[in-house]
């Protein structure tokens, strides 16, 4: 199928974005792949192989980039921070659809918060002046009230996000693991062909 | 913290920012594509585009964008646009193009591939269009006459429930049945017979009354102070029967005014069907239906683009408490800016292109300080276009300017258009399609508009022209479509003006047409005996319908009021008699009791005292014995 897709629309340069783009969105098997690809890494490392810190770490800063509008220029600080940090990259890529689908929610209070700071809070009028003279700033549109919103938000969530996650990563890995590991179920599944090939898949 | 991370973070970020240069142009060229066919409703193509980020410019080349009610038509197609965005501005996000340039503009170009979004909304876009189709053709029919005697038939057009003076006529059919009950019942009300029964009794009665003697006079005095109480409730009966008579007289005399009104209604009927012949049914109306919808289309629609570009212009104030920002998109907060600089400007753009596709007319231009803060800069929009040479058989000149730097917004277009092809155009209909065959036209235009109000004229001139009006054999037989025919075919000159004034959201047209005098002229006489016929028919389809009825009530009227002022009359009569009974009964009473009763001398002297005693003697003669 996919070759044929390629036979039909040659290389182009000009063209290549808007065609990978259409081909994912038609073909959702890719995208399926893709989601299933990462839900299967998350559980390896949410089983055993990053600390809870580095899970936390990279879920809250997931959860940045996820409550905000990803295509701004404050999320490329987040990218390089999740990059740079010591943190689980699969964690904050999920992270990102997570708080996606619950941002998408509370856009309205999002709005509310950032019209609040931008135009009520007379105190900020001067550090919002400066900022929206000073070059550059205005692509991060800080003054968006949907932006502002939801990034003061997502700061105020950083902390209450990590710490949650962190001890739900332990309480997890103590009862629930733990518990998994003692059933029979989990002993023939351990034993069976698919988790063979689970394994060598992941 | 990687450290050892940062290198592959580096690299990745360099790859991001090279795929972004890589890719920029595709994206720009796809978002451009996509934008402009969500706003046109039909495909917008773009050749390519080339963003060079060293000398900050955008290149567009073969924009075509689809005329959606045409998909293999371009509405617009544009050869080449260049635009060098300032770089200080973008630093903070204002998009200022120091310098464009639009090059190959021409309309009406055909396409290779349809344009049309896709069947479903295709078949959307067709069926409007061929409403609209239908919606024009319907106006011209309204105005020109497709057939007369059949459009202007009489009894298509006069219908019961369309006349007035029907309607009224039936109701006032009940409501004076209704209205005569009640006449009836207050005369019947009115207690006149038993008044007139109980005097006439009394007159009886004292007729053969006897006095004598003491007894006598007392039974005298008794009979009138009752025969005074009758007078004295006869007259009463009397005067309220006399305040009821000349009630029901003004009642009645309204009633009958019913008819005048009905009569009035009639010919306000019968003027109402004639109003509308005179709107469709003259010289006037034919120049309308040849050319008047076609025109009020293109007018309106260019009435519709003006609000459009409006609309895009921010509105004129913040309000004191502004409305909740849209969820999914939020709102931007403006803060003082130190530098005047809107968030998009085009200083000046130089525009190019070409009108008409077998001899096209070159033109050439300026778009100057389009902007989305016009206040910021504080000038208007001015697009000047003049063709390479501004004299001659085809020449152009137009000057639009479009200012929204104060509160109140202004447009003002001034257009010189000569040499305009008119082969094949097709006009509106008169009995059978007419276009124009051969001919060559010039507008020139001139329009104002501030703030909701328009105003202006558009002359259209065609000189020389040739007309094309395809009749049936059948048709030619019709006197009038022949003549009309004749004058059509001898046209050489066409001259039109249309006066545009009220609002922009309303405007109203008025044309002024070479053709109505011509076309007056010619079937001036024809015209007239016909609509002298039609007049006549709607009179007598009138009358029929309205006579009868009216006959009807004023019968109705007629005997009810006859009968009621018989009734009126009569009591009348019995009350005329029983007066002039009474006062003699009680002057009889007064003579019998004076010769039946001898009085004696009540001490006065009566040489002196001859005179015979008063009623008043007669009653204190009990006293003064």
């Amino acid at each position: 199928m996919i070759t044929l897709w390629h036979k039909k629309n040659a290389f182009n340069r000009k063209n290549i974005f808007p065609t990978v783009l259409t081909a994912i969105l038609n073909y959702p098997t890719i995208l399926v792949m893709i989601i299933v690809k990462l839900i299967l890494k998350f559980i390896k490392i949410l089983n055993k192989d990053a600390s809870p810190q580095q899970i936390a770490g990279g879920m809250a800063l997931g959860a940045i980039a996820g409550i905000t509008p990803i295509a701004s220029l404050h999320n490329l600080a987040v990218l390089i921070l999740v990059l740079m940090l010591r943190v689980n990259i699969s964690a904050a890529i999920l992270s990102v659809g997570l708080f996606k689908a619950f941002s998408y929610i509370l856009d309205p209070l999002f709005n509310k918060i950032g019209y609040s700071l931008l135009v009520n809070a007379g105190p900020l009028q001067s550090l919002w002046t400066t900022l929206y003279n000073t070059p550059i700033v205005p692509w991060t549109q800080f003054n968006n009230t949907l932006t502002m919103g939801s990034l003061a938000f997502s700061l105020i969530v950083f902390w209450p996000v990590y710490f949650v996650i962190v001890w739900a990563v332990k309480k997890y890995r103590e009862r629930v693991l733990a518990m998994f590991q003692k059933w029979k179920i989990t002993h023939i599944l351990k034993g069976s062909k698919i988790y063979h090939l689970y394994k060598t898949y992941s | 913290m990687r450290w050892k991370a940062l290198i592959p973070t580096t690299l990745i970020l360099a790859l991001i920012a090279v795929c972004t240069v890589f890719f920029l142009d595709g994206w720009v060229k796809c978002a451009i594509e996509r934008l402009g066919t969500t706003v046109n409703g039909a495909k917008v193509d773009l050749g390519s585009a080339q963003v060079k980020l060293l000398d900050l410019s955008v290149r567009l080349h073969k924009l075509q964008v689809t005329d959606k009610d045409n998909p293999m038509t371009n509405a617009l197609e544009i050869e080449s646009l260049r635009f060098d965005v300032a770089g200080k501005p973008l630093t903070w996000k204002k998009i200022i193009i120091e310098k464009a340039d639009i090059q190959g503009i021409r309309t009406g170009t055909p396409r290779k591939k349809s344009g049309a979004l896709t069947k479903k909304q295709k078949k959307t876009i067709e069926q409007k269009a061929a409403k609209k189709t239908r919606e024009i053709a319907k106006k011209a029919a309204s105005f020109a006459m497709t057939n007369l005697k059949e459009e202007y038939d009489p009894k298509k057009m006069v219908q019961l429930e369309n006349l007035e003076a029907y309607k009224k006529t039936q109701e006032e059919q009940t409501r004076l049945t209704a209205l005569a009950n009640t006449w009836e019942k207050r005369l019947d009300a009115a207690k006149t017979q038993d008044i007139v029964k109980e005097t006439e009794s009394f007159i009886q009665r004292i007729k053969n009354e006897k006095y004598k003697g003491l007894e006598g006079i007392q039974k005298a005095n008794n009979t009138i102070k009752q025969g005074k109480k009758l007078k004295k409730d006869f007259q009463k009966a009397k005067k309220d029967f006399k305040e009821l008579t000349q009630t029901l007289k003004m009642e009645l005399k309204q009633a009958k005014d019913v008819l005048k009104e009905i009569d009035r209604l009639r010919r306000q009927d019968l003027n109402g069907f004639l109003g509308q012949l005179k709107a469709g049914f003259s010289a006037q109306g034919i120049s309308k239906g040849l050319v008047g919808a076609q025109w009020f289309a293109k007018a309106r629609q260019s009435m519709h683009w003006s609000q459009k570009i409006r609309d895009m212009i921010p509105k004129k104030k913040e309000e004191a408490k502004p409305a909740p920002p849209p969820p999914r998109i939020g709102k931007n907060i403006s803060f003082p800016f130190h530098h005047h600089w809107p968030d998009f400007h085009v200083k000046e753009a130089g525009v190019s292109g070409s009108i008409g596709h077998n001899s096209p007319l070159h033109y050439s231009g300026t778009l100057t300080d389009v902007t989305s803060a016009p206040k910021i800069v504080g000038r208007p929009i001015v697009l000047n276009i003049k063709s390479q040479k501004e004299k001659g058989p085809r020449s152009l000149s137009l000057r639009a300017e479009f200012d929204y730097t104060m509160d109140k917004p202004r447009e003002k277009i001034d257009l010189t258009y000569q040499g305009i092809s008119l082969k094949n155009i097709v006009l509106g209909s008169v009995g059978a399609p007419v276009s124009i065959q051969n001919g060559q036209g010039a507008v020139q235009a001139h329009l104002e508009t501030q703030e909701k109000n328009i105003k202006g004229t558009i002359s259209f001139s065609a000189a020389p022209v040739q007309l094309r009006h395809a009749i049936t054999p059948q048709q030619a037989k019709d006197k009038f479509l022949s003549i009309l025919h004749d004058v059509l075919m001898k046209l050489n000159k066409l001259d039109l003006t249309v006066f545009v004034s009220d609002t922009i959201t309303s405007p109203n047209f008025k044309i002024k047409s070479s053709l109505d005098k011509q076309v007056s002229r010619a079937v001036r006489e024809v015209l007239n005996k016909e609509l002298e016929d039609i007049r006549r028919n709607l009179k007598t389809r009138i009358n029929a319908l309205v006579n009868k009825e009216i006959k009807g009530l004023t019968d109705l009227l007629n005997s009810k009021t006859s009968m009621i002022t018989d009734k009126i009359q009569n009591k009348e009569q019995l009350f005329k008699l029983t007066d002039g009974k009474i006062q003699k009964a009680l002057d009889d009473l007064k003579e019998k009791v004076k010769k039946a009763i001898p009085l004696p001398n009540l001490g006065g002297n009566q040489s002196e005292d001859k005179k015979p005693p008063t009623l008043k003697d007669l009653k204190n003669i009990f006293k003064k014995k």
